[in-house]
């Protein structure tokens, strides 16, 4: 089963967001990490995120804009530079609907681009659409992890 | 015997006989010593009566004296010829005597006036030479009709006098005439009648001449012609009353576009201008002469437009508040509405009628406007910007606590229905909790920045020293009180109270916040002054800005460390900046991670040193 990263500080959003991937029945393994240096961290297997066992890369990365430190964008960019990370989808989730800022995300190689709704109820129906299209329909490139 | 029926006194002269009339010259009639007159219309109608009147002298032997202009001379000669006589041998054996009248009058006149022994000497001795022992001696002479014509009637009346006076010692039967064409003016009716009063006798013109010789058919045509006189003199009369209307209007007309408060000219199909009315002349600085019959273009400023206007002129358009720029004389430019239609004959320019008028105060007070609207509208621009940035950050980071509030809500609805909370179930209402505050200070935050957010606001002096004590009392008290922050002198600025405040408390609270955990903030805030401008400092020892950063950390809510490790909604600098901007100042900061910052802003001088 494919690992999904949420790339998100927030930690209400956080919990929204494992909440409601849950009660979509998307099942994979989460990890969530809270700032954009910990994101290239985790991708380039710096530190604890070495074992790969425990910390395998991701088919799909939620990725905020909005993050401390190192923006969202920073954390696009250098995903998308590296040619072995070229499989992954990368699906912006952020609060910004700025057309400078989606213009941007899908510049630098954004996959996807969702605007997190402000009801808590429609992150929800989301997460179910979520699933279908990306879980279900989506082909993801990486060879399912064991 | 000579006749004596000459007539010396010419007021006698009027008493009876007044003036012959006489139909047809017969010159069988006329006196030895006569002087008489012929009013003539056609040049050969007078060398008709002239031939007839020598031609009858010759068959009596009579001399003659014609001084003549040469084409009357020429034809007098053919016509003499033609009649029989031979003009040549008459001249060689001083019968006929032919003098050109031009050189003759030349020889006795003096400063436009008949010199009397002059022409004694000229005229007397000739006819002295001429005249024969009991012949009569006719003579014509057309010396005072030339005279009349150069306009000197005058000179040619004195003239007559002369011939009168040489009439008393010699016998001669002398024949002037005129042309009727030289008093056809009005004025020459004076001089006309003193001609004939100098005569013994005069002779209508061939005209007259033409009609019957009866007593009755005089009196009708005397009477035809007083009934014709009596009407043209009506007509003149008329005439000259048109001739004053119409001079008065002109004047009127004259005046009109001389005067007027527009400036007028014309100009001709090449260009130049024919006329131009004072107002156009006061409206460029210019005299006359330096305007009219120059070239239009030379006043344009701009070639292709004058083009533009002449085409379309000539192309039959009326031009109507067409806009150009003229050259003044002084060398500024004036904007200039100008009305022009061109008057046509048939289809030959005539010249422009051009109306123009001076609209560089009104293009002036345009230009203002237009810079006036340019700079309110990018004030606008700004506003609105602000009010999106506003109420887009309003709109998400507000309703991101809201968000959490509603799923943590839910969350235990679902998860705890009937159950009681445990330890995550707390967890999950102090979150609630936790959003609520969070909602309740982005709100105020957003409050402050509207705060700053007004558009006009009232500069007075403000003395920086007591405003910074007051806000370390009422809001750094502590941190004051553990040496944490240190006043330096501060100078007075020109600002607003509340704004100063919010920027200053600000800047100490972020200077007090982002220091290295473990570290105490060293905090030190001063002023100083240079050529009227305050430059009010803030530094710190703190973590420092990477340039990065930079432009996120003055949004409305921008925030570059997590909430766990500095609190804050991230307003603060987007106030500090507003509010430095709104008081027409500049902020700044220098700052090296790790090391510290020190932020600045400027302030005109508040006056006290």
């Amino acid at each position: 089963m494919q690992t999904l990263l949420l790339v998100e500080d927030n930690p209400d959003d956080q919990f929204i967001m494992k909440r409601a991937l849950k009660s979509a029945g998307v099942l994979n393994p989460l990890h969530i990490l809270d700032d954009g240096q910990l994101a290239i961290d985790y991708l380039e297997g710096v530190g604890v995120y070495c074992d790969r066992s425990k910390y395998p890369l991701p088919a799909l990365i939620f990725l905020d804009l909005n993050l401390p430190f190192k923006s969202g964008f920073d954390v696009l960019k250098w995903v998308r530079a590296r040619a072995e990370f070229k499989g992954i989808v990368i699906v912006v989730l952020t609060s910004s609907e700025h057309l400078v800022d989606i213009s941007a995300a899908y510049q630098a190689g954004a996959n996807s681009y969702l605007v997190k709704p402000p009801r808590a109820e429609d992150l929800m129906e989301m997460a179910k659409s979520f699933k279908w299209y990306w879980m279900i329909y989506n082909r993801f490139e990486t060879v399912p992890s064991l | 015997m000579p006749e004596l029926s000459f007539v010396l006194n010419r007021e006698e002269e009027v008493c009876h006989d007044s003036i012959h009339l006489a139909p047809t010259p017969s010159w069988d009639t006329i006196g030895k010593s006569e002087h008489f007159v012929q009013f003539y219309e056609k040049d050969a109608c007078l060398i008709d009566s002239v031939s007839a009147f020598f031609a009858k002298g010759f068959n009596k032997g009579e001399p003659a004296i014609v001084i003549a202009t040469k084409e009357h001379r020429q034809d007098l000669m053919s016509r003499l010829s033609a009649e029989g006589f031979d003009v040549e041998k008459l001249k060689a054996d001083g019968t006929l005597t032919s003098l050109d009248a031009k050189e003759t009058l030349e020889k006795f006149m003096i400063e436009g006036s008949p010199d009397a022994s002059l022409f004694k000497s000229v005229v007397g001795r000739l006819v002295e030479r001429t005249s024969r022992r009991g012949a009569g001696l006719r003579a014509f002479g057309e010396m005072v009709a030339i005279l009349c014509g150069e306009g000197n009637s005058r000179g040619a009346i004195q003239l007559e006098e002369l011939w009168n006076d040489l009439g008393k010692e010699h016998l001669f039967a002398l024949f002037c005439a005129y042309p009727l064409h030289g008093f056809k003016g009005e004025t020459d009716g004076q001089p006309f009648a003193h001609i004939c009063k100098a005569h013994t006798r005069v002779i209508p013109t061939e005209s007259y001449a033409r009609t019957g010789s009866t007593e009755d058919d005089r009196l009708r045509e005397i009477t035809r012609l007083q009934q014709k006189a009596a009407s043209l003199e009506a007509e003149i009369a008329i005439r000259k009353k048109c001739q004053e209307e119409l001079e008065r209007r002109e004047t009127e007309l004259r005046d009109f576009l001389e005067n007027a408060t527009e400036g007028i000219h014309q100009v001709n199909v090449n260009g130049k201008i024919l006329w131009a009315n004072r107002s156009e002349l006061e409206l460029l600085g210019y005299k006359e002469e330096e305007y009219v019959g120059h070239d239009i273009s030379e006043f344009h400023a701009d070639p292709e437009v004058i083009e533009d206007i002449l085409f379309r002129l000539k192309r039959g358009e009326k031009l109507h508040d067409y806009e150009a720029r003229v050259k003044h004389k002084d060398g500024s430019i004036r904007y200039v509405s100008i009305n022009s239609s061109v008057l046509w004959s048939g289809d030959k320019f005539s010249y422009t009628r051009c109306f123009t008028r001076d609209i560089t105060a009104r293009r002036k007070a345009e230009e203002i406007l237009e810079t006036t609207v340019k700079e309110r509208t990018a004030q606008l621009q700004e506003t609105v910007a602000d009010l999106e940035a506003f109420s887009y950050s309003i709109s998400h980071d507000m309703r991101s606590p809201l968000r959490a509030m509603q799923a943590y809500a839910a969350s235990i609805l679902e998860d705890y229905c009937g159950k009681p909370l445990d330890e995550e179930g707390v967890e999950r209402l102090s979150r609630i909790q936790r959003s609520a505050t969070r909602m309740d200070l982005l709100i105020r935050d957003v409050l402050a920045y509207s705060q700053v957010a007004k558009a006009e606001i009232k500069l007075s002096p403000i003395r920086l020293a007591p405003l910074v004590a007051d806000i370390l009392d009422e809001q750094f008290g502590s941190e004051r009180a553990k040496g944490w922050i240190t006043v330096g002198g501060l100078h007075a600025v020109c600002g607003h109270d509340a704004y100063l405040t919010q920027c200053i408390s600000n800047l100490i609270g972020n200077a007090l916040k982002f220091v290295a955990p473990g570290n105490e903030p060293k905090v030190r805030i001063w002023s100083e002054c240079l050529d009227g401008q305050v430059k009010v400092l803030i530094s710190d020892e703190g973590v420092g800005i990477l340039a990065e950063h930079h432009d996120r950390i003055f949004k409305i809510f921008g925030r570059v460390y997590p909430e766990k490790q500095y609190s804050g909604t991230g307003i603060g600098l987007a106030i500090v900046n507003k509010a430095v901007a709104r008081m027409g100042g500049k902020l700044g900061y220098n700052s090296e991670p790790g090391m510290g910052t020190t932020f600045w802003f400027t302030l005109p001088s508040g006056g006290e040193s």
